[in-house]
């Protein structure tokens, strides 16, 4: 992707990124994979997915520095590209073929998100 | 780009319907609304001047996932696939504020989802987008 990205090693079970954290860096998967998880209210940690080689996580912050909205840790050991806000700024100059992908991944997720929202918001209706 | 009038109450896009382009609100205001099962209008936020909608279509392709109906008298922008195409491979910078809205968006339907699980305290599946 972008030649100012690092790669970073991960041992199986560290923690990549938590959740609440402030982050501005996104991550490629290069090899290995990570299981991604949320704080639910009672305080249980609920999984919600497992992410493998050239998975994309953390673009979020990436984007808009925002908290990160999820926890992400090594399932086995890992090699993951670090993608810095340096990267994101040159994104749209240097790289012109990386922001139509990552554009398609926000896209899919806002979709898969919509349709939970959905799902739930269909439950919450009163049957009579 | 093109500019197109909506008369208020005009529909400007239909749920379910094919994508092919995006829009920008240059004046007036629009209300962005879901068709739930029960086939209720639930109306998800309001658009103005300077507000994107669309792009998701221009991106993957995939049906319309919302309704979208001029509130007042609109003038819009249409971006067509050739003009998004056009501008991912010539000036890439332009497409920066979809990026940044799509990241806000995803956003707030991840904080909506939260506040429901939280009422209803059930252990579901939230897309990874951290």
């Amino acid at each position: 992707m972008s030649n100012s990205a690092e790669i970073v090693k991960y041992k199986k079970g560290e923690t990549i990124i938590r959740e609440g954290d402030s982050g501005d860096s996104a991550y490629i998967i290069e090899s290995g994979a990570a299981e991604v998880c949320k704080s639910l209210p009672n305080g249980e940690e609920q999984f919600i997915g497992a992410l493998g080689q050239s998975d994309i996580f953390g673009e979020l912050g990436w984007i808009d520095g925002l908290p990160r909205s999820a926890t992400v840790k090594a399932l086995d050991n890992c090699r993951i590209r670090k993608l810095t806000p340096e990267s994101f700024d040159s994104l749209s100059k240097l790289n012109t073929q990386a922001l139509v992908p990552v554009l398609k991944i926000l896209s899919n997720r806002v979709r898969q998100a919509l349709r939970l929202l959905n799902k739930l918001k269909n439950r919450q209706q009163p049957t009579c | 780009m093109k500019k197109k009038y909506f008369k208020k109450g005009a529909e400007i896009i239909k749920e379910g319907t094919l994508s092919d382009c995006a829009y920008i609100i240059e004046s007036g205001k629009v209300e962005v609304s879901k068709t739930l099962s029960n086939g209720e209008n639930q109306v998800v936020c309001i658009l103005k001047k300077n507000d994107i909608f669309g792009e998701m279509g221009l991106i993957d392709s995939l049906p319309r996932s919302a309704n979208v109906v001029a509130t007042e008298d609109c003038t819009i922008s249409v971006m067509t696939q050739e003009i998004f195409n056009s501008l991912s491979k010539h000036k890439p910078e332009a497409l920066m504020p979809i990026l940044k809205i799509m990241a806000s968006r995803l956003r707030g339907v991840l904080i909506k989802i939260e506040g429901i699980q939280g009422k209803q305290n059930l252990s579901r599946s939230i897309p990874a987008g951290s």
